[in-house]
């Protein structure tokens, strides 16, 4: 059974001027203690998609489409059961852990909460904490646990919030920028240290993250969004080394190798648009190097292409080599020379 | 939600220009609208001269000659509510405007300069706040004789820390806006980053504050109006047609129920006018709440 | 490149708040037409040496000159000022705030031109639609408020704005760092070109190494407040000297990158 299966999950916020469509037939699955990266620009409604899962959504938020957890339609569950499926099968890691931290309560107080609501076993929920608290590279665990959050800096106090996420020992963390606000040393050493708990738990994740390569990296499977709408799935060993869908291969192409200056950048032409600005029919019409009139009229199913899913009309082509137009780079290994 | 998300509501509500005035706002709207008018046009709109009076027709009772009635010396009662609305509105629209002529600049110097220039303007308004607003119009008058000037000057004094609060910890917040660092590393001067840029970005919450200002202006002035140190008989002021005591002693209480209502509404729907305005949901603690901390 | 032809020069800089050095003797130069990056960690001090470039931060020690002249002091006069905002400019990192809400773009660039004084009321519309086309912005956007407007949109009006002035340098404080992947590589592309045609000079403050390797010259790295490797970008990328400029190396996201968990002492203290 599948931690996480999301079926064209349909999303509407409804604002003054109408309802606005957020999310298109979204539809992935998570396997038990798979990683997931959710990739997307602005407007892509990754973030949207994450709390759909968990029921976060803001009240004038409409949803169609299923999403299951551990085999439970979360649309049926009532509160008390909504609250259940949160603090023992979900862990939550935000970008902000300034915003999802109390600063009135100290660090132990935090992590052990759910156990002392539920008056479990609270030596042993300490004694947890204080595990996690080490291997999520926090130093001197025992001394932070009394301390109070605002003694923390912004990239210890995620770890913090990170152990408290696996605390419960969920089955699926969902995490969303969780180190976007980090620096880069502590977000690779957290993320290092994430995927080590993650394996031994046999936690999944859902991994939302505006970098590609960031995904690819902690990700056994990406899920690619655009404008509100799945755009490619394939395995992180798959699209790094051969992605099918143009806005794919266009995301690659615009991150600055480290190696080498590469003179123009390739960049996608236009603006990364919302599912409430894009057009009928494909929605990266506009801003494909190798769109064609069908691409306007019909919006191209997703498909299997090879072991990957991708929405394009020419993903055949372009897996063969096909295209006679040039596509930015697909494939950046270090030894490849740049540019179109 | 995503920035992405709310910028893409805020695309649909484009067309909606005002902010959500609710069913209370248009109400209030309207209450307002309509004493506005009767200000305006109240030559047109009073039946007869508020000034004269038939001394045959005193305490007459409400009927068709005279709608509300007359008062001890025969005048219209409603003709002097409806030039009353004059005087009662023209108080506090001095009250308001002298406390932000002098409000405005001083919390933009403090807002910006801050240090030692900041910490003693605080110091000062705080002196003002520690006295109330009615004492000070009391001592004024005592000093200076009863009559609107007077009164008028005092409130604007009493007034001054409220307005100036507000706009100080608003400007402060502008200030400290990347656009206003730019406009600094640009060149351009202190004076016209607050004039151009900082006061038009909170002048809707000036214009929602002077709101709220304005009806609680129109309760202290008519009050002390009622009290005989304000507007001074036989002007028609709400306030002064409120304290006819020898009238409802002698059972005539038409007058001063209607001036006690005219006040009341007309505050109450400024008060909610001027909540709507800062885009918030009027409601009964927040009136109270506001009238306690003064 | 002698000292004298330096359009900014550093010298010693230090940076005191109360009893803690937040920059300690940072010393540069930048040659006209060229763009050093500054990159560091949170706390490394390289948005408070731009700030103390600018002039919005006062230096505790150390000089600062620009196009020759003292900075350490601020301002004197207002011509003094709007001579110092012909000299440098800048643009910051949250696009969602560095335009006053409230004011349409072709007033926002107008009022530039105005303050610098590089254009007439004559000459100004016309300068304006320029500009807008400069950065890619069409004359359409002049009337639009930048809440109309996107994040990389909002960028591409703040640099115009920079560029009214037509200044010799121009400060970027994690200008890119906010901006969606697929439009921060159009928005390094615009200031590429734009380096190519008016020479202006860029300090560059980032956290992203691929961008400085895209977009710079020169390479400033600080860590808590000490300049730790300084040099041309290919030396520094290629072949660090310095430990900590490898980890930074070594952990930013790439192509067939990992994550690697820090090795530690017992008790070293991690952010």
């Amino acid at each position: 059974m599948n931690v996480l299966e999301v079926q064209n999950l349909s999303l509407r916020i409804d604002g003054p001027g109408g309802a606005v469509p957020i999310l298109r037939d979204v539809t992935f699955a998570i396997g038990a203690g798979e990683a997931v990266g959710l990739v997307g620009e602005s407007g892509s409604g990754k973030s949207m998609t994450l709390r759909a899962v968990a029921r976060l959504l803001p009240p004038a938020a409409q949803t169609s489409g299923t999403i299951m957890v551990n085999g439970t339609d979360v649309a049926t569950l009532g509160r008390g059961q909504l609250r259940a499926l949160r603090t023992r099968e979900l862990g939550f890691v935000f970008q902000d852990p300034r915003s999802a931290v109390n600063p009135m309560h100290r660090i132990g107080d935090f992590l052990t909460e759910v156990v002392r609501d539920q008056r479990g076993d609270l030596p042993a929920a300490r004694a947890r904490a204080l595990e996690l608290l080490e291997r999520t590279g926090v130093p001197e665990p025992a001394r932070r646990l009394r301390q109070y959050p605002g003694e923390l800096s912004g990239g210890l106090l995620q770890r913090v919030v990170i152990a408290a996420a696996l605390m419960a020992r969920p089955t699926l963390l969902l995490a969303d920028e969780p180190t976007t606000a980090l620096d880069v040393t502590t977000q690779s050493d957290v993320l290092a240290l994430v995927d080590e708990l993650r394996r031994e738990q046999q936690t999944a994740m859902v991994f939302v993250t505006h970098d590609l390569d960031l995904a690819l990296a902690v990700c056994d499977r990406v899920v690619v969004l655009y404008a509100g709408q799945v755009m490619e799935v394939a395995s992180s060993a798959s699209l790094g080394h051969a992605p099918l869908h143009p806005y794919t291969r266009g995301l690659f192409a615009s991150r600055p190798p480290l190696e080498r200056r590469v003179d123009p950048l390739p960049a996608i032409d236009g603006v990364p648009a919302g599912l409430a600005d894009a057009p009928s029919g494909c929605p990266f019409q506009d801003r494909c190097a190798v769109v064609q009139e069908r691409c306007r009229a019909e919006l191209p199913p997703l498909r299997p292409v090879g072991d990957q899913l991708v929405r394009c009309h020419r993903a055949d082509e372009i897996r063969d080599g096909r295209l006679r137009e040039p596509l930015p780079i697909a494939v950046r290994a270090p030894a490849e020379a740049g540019g179109r | 939600m995503t920035a992405a998300v709310e910028v893409a509501i805020r695309r649909r509500r484009r067309a909606v220009r005002l902010p959500a005035l609710g069913a209370s706002g248009w109400v209030a709207l309207t209450a307002v609208a309509l004493v506005v008018l009767a200000a305006l046009f109240a030559p047109l709109l009073a039946p007869h001269d508020p000034d004269t009076g038939n001394l045959l027709a005193a305490y007459a009772r409400p009927g068709a000659a005279h709608w509300l009635g007359t008062d001890a010396t025969g005048r219209d009662i409603a003709s002097r509510l409806i030039y009353g609305a004059r005087t009662s509105l023209l108080g506090p629209a001095a009250i308001v405007a002298l406390s932000l002529l002098i409000g405005v600049p001083l919390a933009l110097v403090s807002a910006w300069r801050g240090g030692w220039v900041a910490f003693v303007i605080t110091r000062m308004l705080d002196v003002l706040f520690a006295i109330p607003g009615l004492l000070i119009a009391i001592l004024a008058t005592a000093v200076f004789g009863a009559g609107l000037r007077a009164a008028v000057l005092a409130l604007a004094v009493a007034y001054l820390p409220y307005t100036a609060r507000i706009i100080v910890s608003a400007a402060e917040r502008e200030r400290r806006q990347e656009y206003v660092r730019a406009l600094t590393v640009q060149g351009a001067s202190a004076l016209s980053i607050s004039t151009r840029h900082v006061l038009r970005n909170i002048a809707p919450l000036i214009a929602s504050q002077s709101t709220v200002a304005f009806a609680y202006a129109l309760i202290d002035l008519a009050s002390l109006s009622f009290l005989g140190l304000a507007v001074q008989p036989p002007e028609a002021d709400w306030g002064v047609l409120a304290s006819d005591r020898d009238a409802v002693l002698q059972g005539h209480s038409t007058q001063v129920v209607a001036a006690s209502v005219l006040v009341i509404v007309t505050v109450l729907s400024l008060f909610v006018l001027g909540a709507r305005l800062a885009g918030e949901r009027p409601t009964v603690r927040g009136f109270l709440r506001r009238r306690g901390a003064r | 490149m002698t000292a004298a032809a330096a359009v900014v020069r550093a010298e010693g800089l230090v940076k005191r708040y109360h009893d803690i050095t937040v920059v300690q003797d940072v010393s540069f130069t930048v040659a006209p037409g060229q763009t050093l990056a500054i990159v560091g960690e949170s706390g490394a001090g390289k948005s408070t040496v731009a700030a103390m470039l600018t002039g919005l931060v006062a230096a505790t020690g150390g000089t600062v000159e620009v196009c020759g002249e003292d900075r350490s002091r601020p301002a004197s006069s207002a011509r003094a000022r709007r001579r110092r905002g012909r000299q440098l400019q800048l643009v910051s990192q949250d696009p969602f705030t560095a335009l006053d809400p409230r004011q349409p773009i072709g007033s926002v660039i107008g009022e530039a031109l105005a303050i610098a004084g590089r254009a007439s009321r004559v000459t100004r519309p016309g300068r304006t639609a320029e500009l807008l086309d400069a950065v890619g912005l069409g004359a359409r956007h002049a009337g639009a408020v930048p809440r109309a407007l996107s994040g990389g949109q909002r960028q591409r009006v703040a640099i115009a704005r920079a560029l009214a002035a037509e200044p010799e340098v121009i400060v970027l404080d994690e200008a890119v760092s906010a901006l969606d992947v697929s439009v921060q590589a159009q928005v390094l592309n615009l200031l590429r070109d734009l380096q190519r045609d008016t020479g202006a000079a860029y300090v560059f403050i980032t956290h992203d190494l691929a961008v400085v390797r895209q977009i710079a010259h020169e390479v400033l790295v600080l860590e808590g407040g000490r300049v730790v490797e300084h040099g041309s970008v290919d030396e520094v990328l290629s072949t660090p000297q310095q430990a900590y400029t490898q980890v930074l190396l070594d952990s930013t996201p790439r192509h067939g990158w990992k994550p690697k968990a820090r090795v530690r002492a017992v008790s070293s203290p991690v952010g």
